[in-house]
């Protein structure tokens, strides 16, 4: 599982970064300090380092300028911050940042982001299984069909991805609802038909692949 | 008298504080409204996702929408006093009466942190403009109620001395270092910014009070240091 750090002082922003990122499948690990940071940077393998600017003591950009000039990483960075003037962007990016997302963000945008960052770091994300029209790319999280990318929520990334890897698998309904079951989230009972409902809509021609095993649950067609 | 040289010096100066004060307005605005644009994105998407909304992120929208309407009153605030748009009518008020109204509007959160407010009145009047110096009293007993631990005592004292009416606001608090005395009243400077957030500070509370006292042709300073508490010393002319 891909690691990310985030680094963000704000106590409702950081946790608003960690609940997504885990939503997306990825292992987070969050901090207010930037001296704490680095101490996590330096013990663990990171994948991504989500990094807000204007912090108390270290700077996210003297963080940022620390790990690329003495640790020498090429991890991936995102810079966050509430400066938007342009040559702020610039040094930002000048000084190792891979990218810059100006607050407030779309939490969908700060995803997708955070998503190609890492789909760029590491090219063999781009591998992925293929059943019928489909391909499944589970580093990138992401889905096609007929080589066009199913733009999916993660609940609906989490219920396909599974039915793709096991086709003509019945799966039960609470096991599903297990799956998509997520940190800070209260699933009701009708959350899995909603988001099949929802999928199939996105599949267009290709819904029929998800079939629905009356008194069970679901399966991809094999 | 400047000389040219003073001049550019104190224009590049102004300049450099302005650019300043707009990176910190647009910083301490765009931070609460990510909480608050970021949270309703995700209580939406839960909503279309079938999921129940998680009524922990409705208050933290709350929260962080009336941290953003705390700021844009005192900026607009600071900017009346500052430019002179907000005229000030020096009246003479007695100071226990204006003292006693204050205090009972901080006392819930007096009371909620076991603080003791204590009053101590050695002048009757001072001329000041009411709806002001109700400001400056309750940012300042407001500010020593917030930061001291529990069970603190805060003292606010007057007195009649040779040219001026001098109000006190002490508390028994964990002090100040004498370093960060005069930054106090700089706009957006926290010496905690994390607890300030937390308290629902805007970080311009004790600037409103250093403006509020020019205008009166009075001043304000603090005098503290570390594990002896602070006092907040305003100074009104007669």
């Amino acid at each position: 599982m891909q690691q990310v750090l985030v680094l963000e002082d704000e106590a409702d922003v950081r946790e608003l970064l960690v609940l997504h990122l885990k939503r997306e499948g990825y292992q987070v690990q969050a901090f207010e300090d930037a001296e704490e940071a680095l101490i996590a940077f330096q013990k663990n393998k990171f994948d991504l380092l989500i990094l807000d600017w204007m912090l108390p003591k270290m700077s996210g950009l003297d963080f940022c300028k620390k790990v690329r000039s003495e640790f020498k990483t090429t991890v991936p960075i995102l810079i966050l911050t509430a400066r938007a003037d342009t040559m702020d962007k610039v040094l930002g990016l000048e000084i190792g940042a891979d990218d810059y997302l100006t607050k407030p963000f779309e939490v969908r945008e700060f995803v997708a982001r955070a998503r190609a960052l890492l789909r760029r770091a590491n090219p063999r994300a781009n591998d992925g299984q293929e059943v019928g029209p489909f391909r499944l790319n589970n580093a990138s999280k992401q889905i096609f069909a007929e080589k066009q990318e199913l733009q999916l929520t993660p609940n609906e990334f989490k219920l396909l991805s599974t039915l793709i890897q096991k086709p003509g698998t019945t799966f039960e309904r609470g096991d599903l609802i297990t799956l998509i079951q997520g940190p800070g989230v209260a699933v009701v009972d009708r959350t899995i038909d909603t988001t099949v409902l929802g999928l199939r809509k996105k599949l267009g021609k290709f819904a029929d692949y998800v079939e629905t095993v009356r008194g069970f649950g679901y399966r991809f067609r094999g | 008298m400047m000389d040219n040289q003073d001049v550019i010096v104190a224009l590049k100066k102004a300049e450099k504080m302005r650019i300043e004060f707009v990176a910190n307005v647009s910083h301490e605005l765009r931070t609460p409204l990510t909480s608050i644009k970021g949270y309703a994105e995700t209580l939406l998407q839960d909503l279309e996702d079938g999921r129940s909304a998680d009524p922990d992120f409705l208050k933290i929208i709350l929260r962080n929408s009336d941290r953003l309407l705390a700021l844009i009153n005192d900026l607009l605030d600071l900017s009346a006093i500052e430019s002179g748009a907000d005229e000030i009518h020096p009246t003479e008020l007695n100071v226990k009466e204006i003292t006693d109204h204050v205090i009972m509007h901080v006392e819930t959160l007096a009371q909620r942190k076991n603080t003791r407010i204590v009053t101590e009145f050695l002048a009757e009047h001072v001329k000041a403009d009411p709806k002001r110096i109700e400001q400056v009293l309750t940012n300042l007993i407001d500010n020593a109620i917030k930061y001291c631990p529990p069970q603190s005592e805060i003292r606010v004292r007057w007195t009649d001395e040779s040219k001026s009416i001098v109000l006190r606001v002490s508390d028994n608090g964990p002090g100040i270092a004498e370093k960060y005395l005069d930054r106090l009243f700089e706009r957006f400077y926290r010496l905690d910014k994390g607890r300030s957030r937390e308290m629902g500070g805007t970080g311009l509370g004790l600037s409103i009070v250093k403006h509020i006292m020019q205008r009166h042709n009075g001043s304000v300073n603090a005098e503290s240091s570390l594990g002896q508490g602070t006092t907040f010393v305003c100074r009104f002319p007669k």
